[in-house]
């Protein structure tokens, strides 16, 4: 198939122009090229300039109509004959590689904030509710207000198609008006949502405007930030995209909300291994929770770290012989035993020491453990089982050229570096399809392999205690990354590892297979977007009609007598 | 070995109407290849192992070769591969180390001892004089920098060479006065800037214009880029071509994908050539390799891209890295039999190629033909899921 679009840009209508950029996507024999308007500095800043004029308006719009509006945009793009989502769901497919099922659900459950009940939920939770973007709310002594930060300026990224709409209705709902740069890998989505928008209400519609520039164009950013026409700066994509636009906006005192990379995991404690049944369950869970997204978005778990105890260091130690070319060997319990027992010293006899030999018989049983299913390494199995059926249900779409070689090359990566010294065991489709990967890993990964893991490529790893993962995080400077981590154990394994881990930066914390659901109102990256994209604003006194109440204030005048 | 007896019998097996026949002699080079690799490299035993793969037992035809187990360019990487543990020969014995240009920044870098590159030699010449119809010449400009010195082929040398300009250097047969060279050295401040070298005008086309023909018969090589951006830049001001003999030679060693201006095609950079050189089309020839591999693809007359009779391809497919049928395009694994002292007998590249052809080239050289059609694409959008490390790349 070969499918070509023409998109336009979005200043309060579609534009056309003739300075255009093609993306060319091929996957296998199908090649989607989209053509797309390229926009120059001095028609991004008379953009700005005229949506600028636009914030009063946009502020005195009864909420309730900007909630209504919201919720008839919702049903339109509900609708499965909307002509839009048809087409979007034809050529979202291979803008992400993902399948169009999965397009569909990732698409409805967004859709989901499309509705006035929800957005009202989300305003209650997160400001205090709806009446205070329109009022001056009594507030003891005073009367307070929530006031749009004005024109909101939103830097895409590519990586989740609906990011275009997540942030245009933060935008909206909190009355702002919206200048967004498009990503280059993902232009499209955003304009077709313009475009409804328009045929809903032109007046809403002329209140946003989503264009592309090169990202490389510096000279933009500055003088866009330095016109005095962006009041506010949200954020998305990598680290040094993030650094450098808020660098920029820094220098002109503009409020940036920054949505960087982040990291998701999961932590399941050593209960799991209590029953098998539970396993599977988890792992099916899990599995789910990967193929969401492709494992592309920031709340896709990427590491499984598992409790299990105890350590295994002794027989190393004692045997003196490595435990990786031991454990290569073993095939069964009784062969650990047989070792254990080697050279004609039989370690438990000879031994003085009551703790050495409990130490060895814990080893023991780990190694037990290892070589059946009530195992970290057996979860890492049941969890390849998982993303077997998971990939069944909700396929992922074509891979790029590049994908699947980029697929062997991590395999290959963690085979040559960990499983040649049996440090690493690699679960994978038969005939060594590229869909999905499930690594089990003898050895904390580092940043670096941390990173490996996305579109289904998942490493599975044990962990002595939190305190171990705690150490890594820290080792590989990954806190300032942290955001939602699945925990699976009892009430006072999760309250201890969400209070460890918070404190660490992470700011969110579902059960397993629960990484895509959104509690509303609640941050899923440990900002209150609604909270920054609002000023709070008061009058230090209250409505006449009200006693004016002068407790709970700090008069400087109080008891002075001039 | 097999090999070494083949690359003396080139032409023969180029020409040979019996392709079955040299069919079975190209299996036993690959397999005999295979099977010293498995022996010598540890790394790549482990490898085969992990794969369930035993060269002893698991090729028996040449229906077989691509269960051989690829490794990917990944592993030949400076930084973040393991070169070294490639090795199947101690590595004192090493005679040259050569490396990728590169553009993610971590170059691959390939150990040859002198049994590998007195066979990458022999194949070189075949290529140049066999395919290429370039047996003597008398003059090369070469638009790369200039080397310090020549170097033999047997000479062992301190630090790691540019694998093209190491390869030109030796297989040139000029002595360095008969040598010329587009790049010099750039200025101080240049090179503070992190240029290593700039054109050399004066010496490139000083030399042009001094009518190469008649020195006799030339060899202009170098990457596609550099050649075409300033050459075709020359002409488009001055309106000046330059007469280097009909009977000259243009061997390029590809460098397409890296052309970071506006994209020439092949037809159109031989016209543009043809039109500024004054070389029939027909010696204006492309040659596509790289540097983890001694296989060398070069264009006929046709400018059909011929594989070697003891090398051959496996074309995977870029989802599943199975082979696809003939004329199905897919990821380019080159079967080698000519590495010997590192483990390439099997490299998985990233580039995306098909045979279009087998023993049907009108210029009556057997064996397949094969269109490279460009590095494999798919650009992964980076977002707030992302990249944390910034240039984390497992290449």
């Amino acid at each position: 198939m070969k499918k070509k679009i023409n998109l336009p840009g979005f200043i309060f209508k579609s534009i056309f122009s003739e300075n255009t950029t093609k993306e060319e996507i091929k996957r296998q024999d199908d090649v989607l090229e989209i053509e797309f308007p390229v926009f120059n500095k001095s028609q991004v800043l008379k953009t700005a300039q005229t949506i600028a004029l636009k914030k009063r308006r946009a502020h005195d719009r009864d909420i309730d109509d900007v909630l209504d509006f919201i919720d008839q945009l919702g049903s339109l793009w509900r609708d499965p004959f909307y002509d839009l989502r048809k087409e979007a769901l034809d050529v979202l497919p291979m803008i992400t590689g993902q399948s169009k099922k999965l397009i569909e659900i990732e698409l409805m459950a967004t859709l989901m904030l499309c509705d006035k009940k929800v957005a009202e939920a989300q305003l209650l939770g997160e400001i205090g509710g709806k009446k205070y973007l329109e009022d001056w709310i009594p507030k003891g002594n005073t009367r307070i207000h929530a006031q749009p930060r004005g024109l909101v300026f939103h830097n895409l990224a590519g990586n989740a198609f609906n990011l275009g709409l997540l942030t245009l209705y933060f935008g909206l709902i909190t009355k702002n008006v919206n200048l967004i740069k498009l990503s280059h890998g993902e232009p499209y989505f955003l304009i077709r949502l313009c475009e409804s928008i328009l045929d809903i209400d032109k007046k809403i519609a002329k209140e946003i405007a989503a264009i592309y520039w090169k990202g490389s164009q510096v000279d933009i950013y500055n003088e866009l930030f330095n016109s005095g026409y962006v009041d506010c700066v949200l954020a998305w994509g990598g680290i040094q995209s993030i650094e450098d636009i808020r660098k920029r906006a820094n220098r002109f005192g503009i409020k940036i909300i920054d949505h960087g990379p982040k990291l998701s995991f999961s932590v399941i404690s050593d209960d799991i291994f209590k029953n098998r049944d539970q396993m599977i369950d988890a792992a099916n869970k899990i599995a789910l929770d990967l193929v969401y997204w492709n494992q592309k978005a920031c709340l896709s778990p990427r590491i499984i770290y598992i409790v299990e105890k105890p350590q295994k260091i002794d027989i190393r130690e004692i045997n003196g012989q490595s435990l990786q070319n031991l454990n290569g060997e073993l095939d069964d319990f009784s062969q650990i035993e047989k070792l254990l027992h080697s050279n004609g010293n039989d370690i438990f006899e000879n031994s003085d020491s009551n703790n050495l030999v409990t130490q060895m018989q814990r080893s023991m049983k780990l190694l037990k453990n290892e070589i059946s299913d009530l195992s970290t390494k057996g979860f890492a199995k049941l969890l390849a089982e998982g993303l077997k059926e998971a990939d069944i249900k909700l396929p992922r779409s074509h891979l790029t050229q590049a994908d699947g070689l980029q697929t062997n090359k991590k395999r290959e990566y963690f085979l040559t570096k960990y499983a040649f010294k049996k440090r690493a065991t690699l679960y994978f489709p038969t005939k060594e399809k590229l869909d999905w990967t499930v690594i089990y890993l003898r050895d904390l990964p580092s940043m670096m392999e941390v990173d490996m893991c996305q579109d289904r490529f998942v490493v599975v790893t044990r962990i002595s205690n939190i305190q171990e993962l705690i150490y890594s995080i820290r080792k590989e400077k990954l806190q300032q990354y942290l955001q939602t981590v699945s925990i699976y154990g009892s009430d006072d394994f999760v309250k201890d590892v969400s209070e460890e881990l918070s404190l660490l930066g992470a700011n969110r914390f579902p059960r397993i297979g629960e990484h895509n659901i959104q509690s509303i109102g609640m941050p899923w990256d440990g900002h209150y977007t609604l909270q920054d994209m609002i000023k709070w604003v008061y009058i230090a006194f209250p409505d006449p009609k009200a006693e004016d109440d002068k407790s709970g204030r700090i008069d400087l005048m109080d008891g002075v007598n001039l | 070995m097999i090999i070494d007896k083949l690359l003396n019998r080139g032409k023969e097996l180029l020409y040979d109407n019996d392709q079955s026949k040299v069919e079975k002699e190209r299996f036993n080079a690959i397999l005999e290849t295979a099977r010293h690799q498995f022996e010598k490299c540890n790394f790549y035993r482990k490898f085969c192992r992990q794969k369930n793969f035993n060269p002893q037992e698991d090729i028996k035809s040449l229906e077989d070769i691509d269960k051989i187990p690829y490794l990917t360019t990944a592993n030949f990487k400076r930084k973040s591969g393991r070169p070294k543990d490639l090795l199947c020969v101690p590595e004192n014995e090493i005679l040259a180390w050569t490396m990728s240009s590169g553009t993610s920044g971590d170059p691959s870098l390939v150990g040859r001892d002198k049994t590998n590159l007195d066979r990458f030699f022999k194949m070189f010449e075949f290529v140049l004089g066999e395919i290429c119809s370039l047996k003597d010449y008398n003059w090369s400009l070469f638009f790369q920098p200039k080397p310090q010195k020549v170097l033999a082929r047997d000479e062992k040398v301190a630090h790691p060479q540019n694998h093209m300009g190491y390869i030109f250097n030796v297989a040139n047969k000029l002595p360095m006065e008969k040598r010329y060279y587009a790049l010099k050295f750039a200025d101080e401040e240049s090179r503070k800037k992190g240029k290593l070298f700039e054109f050399d005008e004066q010496t490139t086309f000083g030399f042009l214009k001094a009518n190469p023909a008649e020195k006799g018969i030339g060899w202009i090589g170098g990457a596609i880029p550099l050649i075409y951006g300033t050459l075709k830049g020359y002409f488009e001001k001055t309106g000046q071509g330059f007469n280097v003999g009909e009977n000259t030679v243009f061997v390029s060693g590809g460098g397409w994908k890296s052309f970071s201006g506006e994209a020439v095609s092949p037809v159109q950079f031989r016209e543009d050539m043809t039109k500024i050189l004054g070389i029939p089309q027909q010696q204006i020839l492309d040659v596509y390799s790289f540097t983890e591999t001694d296989c060398v693809h070069a264009e006929c007359e046709y400018h059909n891209k011929h594989l070697l009779p003891w090398q051959d391809i496996v074309v995977r497919d870029v989802e599943t890295l199975e082979p696809v049928e003939i004329g199905e395009k897919g990821l380019n694994n080159v079967i080698n039999p000519i590495a010997y002292s590192y483990a390439g007998v099997s490299i998985l590249q990233d580039d995306i190629v098909r045979i279009v052809m087998e023993d049907d080239c009108p210029c009556g050289r057997k064996g397949k033909v094969i269109e490279v059609l460009g590095r494999a694409e798919g650009a992964e959008a980076r977002g707030c899921g992302a990249q944390l490390e910034q240039e984390t790349d497992v290449e």
